[in-house]
Order: C-alpha cells, then structure tokens, then sequence
C-alpha cells in the first residue's frame, strides 16, 4: 500500500482541489481499505481498489455537504476567460484553476485517463459507471476545458500570433 | 512575403486549423500529467505513513 500512496494521494488532491483535505481523505481511505482487507482478493488491482475506496469517499462527502463549486453562475469561468495568447503560454496556474472548475465526475474521468493512465475500462470499474459514461465525461472533460482556458493553437505552443504566423507561411 | 502583406496584430489570434483542434487534447494532457506528476513527486506526508506503518504494527502484535 506504500507503494501507492503518491499516486492515491495525486488523485486525492485532483479530486478536492486542495492539499489538506486530500490528505484527510487518504487518511481516511488507508483505514478503511485496512479495515477491510479481507474483502480484497490479494492478485488483483490493488490501485483500482484504493482509488474506488478513495473516490467514494470523496463523494459520499460531497453529497453530505452539497458544496460542490460547480460555477453555476459562470464567474470562475468569465474570470479565467483571458486568453493565455497574451502571456505567450498555457499558464499553469490557470489550467490548475480551470481543473478544479470541472464538474467532480469530469475532474474524476478526465484524471483517472488523462493523468493516471487508466484505460476507459479501468476507470469505469473505479468509478462504478459506463464505459460509455467515463468516455462522455472525458470528453465534456475536455472540451469544458478547452473552452475555459480559450485555448487557440498559438497558446498551445508558446509562439505569439506573429510567430504563428510566419511558422504558418500565412500572409 | 511580399511587401505588401501584413503581419497579423501582436495581440490577434490565429485561427486554429483542423490540425491543431486535433493537438489540443494532447497539448492539455500533457499539461495534466505535468500536474499529476508534480503532485506524485512530492514526498508522502509523514503522518500518512507513519499510520500504515502503525496499522501493520498493530496486525503483527494482534498475530
């Protein structure tokens, strides 16, 4: 289980958006899989088990305290609207920000594919959904994303407009 | 280039080809797994390990 703590704890924090809550939830997801290790059939996804023990946790925590921040009102959203064109890069801090705007069940799919590594399959187990379902998430995930960041192909590879350009042969 | 074409503005955006829509996923999962990684790197907080170690700890005087 040591082995794993850096990985379970990556997506702690992914899913909470921040360090002390997603230690907690590690905390509490160590004891709970300690509890009950003998529901784990020893050979089998070790990772796949903890994160599922971890992620229920998260949102039966979630459901309890219906605070998700969602953006409903699309402040989050307006206020990360600058394009990155302007500082040349795809701002770190912004994507950090934008990430934690997503919908929990995108963050999640959008992690555990993008991030971890998981096949669609794999994380469907984790999250107790589809196969269909972890693809639509990730891909709202995704284009939710894309829209927030206001990403154009400049941004992407740090070149200004008039870079692009020239590497375009445009004009 | 001919001199009578003109350099887009400093601030005007390019208009992205159907080429780079299809980068962006891997631009943005690139940016993703950097976060990931960055977090993973870190070393674990002692008070997480120090309770697996005292959960075995406990199993083994419990044997």
């Amino acid at each position: 289980m040591l082995a794993q703590l850096p990985t379970l704890r990556a997506f702690a924090v992914s899913l909470c958006g921040n360090f002390d809550r997603a230690d907690d939830l590690v905390q509490e997801t160590l004891l709970k899989a300690w509890q009950n290790l003998d529901k784990f059939e020893e050979g089998t996804n070790l990772r796949a088990w903890l994160f599922t023990i971890l992620r229920n946790g998260y949102f039966s925590e979630l459901r309890k305290r219906r605070r998700e921040v969602e953006d409903v009102d699309g402040k989050m959203t307006a206020s990360l609207s600058v394009p990155p064109a302007q500082q040349g890069h795809l701002d770190m801090q912004d994507f950090r920000k934008a990430l934690n705007t997503l919908p929990a069940d995108q963050r999640e799919a959008l992690v555990l594919v993008g991030a971890v590594g998981m096949s669609y399959e794999e994380a469907a187990g984790v999250a107790q959904c589809a196969v269909g379902t972890i693809k639509s998430r990730v891909n709202r995930a995704r284009t939710k994303l894309t829209e927030i960041l206001g990403v154009t192909d400049a941004d992407i590879f740090g070149q200004d407009a008039a870079t692009a350009a020239i590497v375009k042969g445009e004009g | 280039m001919n001199e009578d074409d003109e350099l887009p503005a400093g601030d005007a955006k390019p208009k992205a080809t159907p080429e780079d829509a299809a980068a962006l996923p891997a631009q943005l999962g690139k940016k993703l797994r950097s976060l990931f990684a960055d977090v993973e790197s870190q070393p674990v907080p002692d008070r997480l390990r120090e309770l697996l170690e005292a959960l075995a700890a406990k199993e083994k005087k419990a044997e």
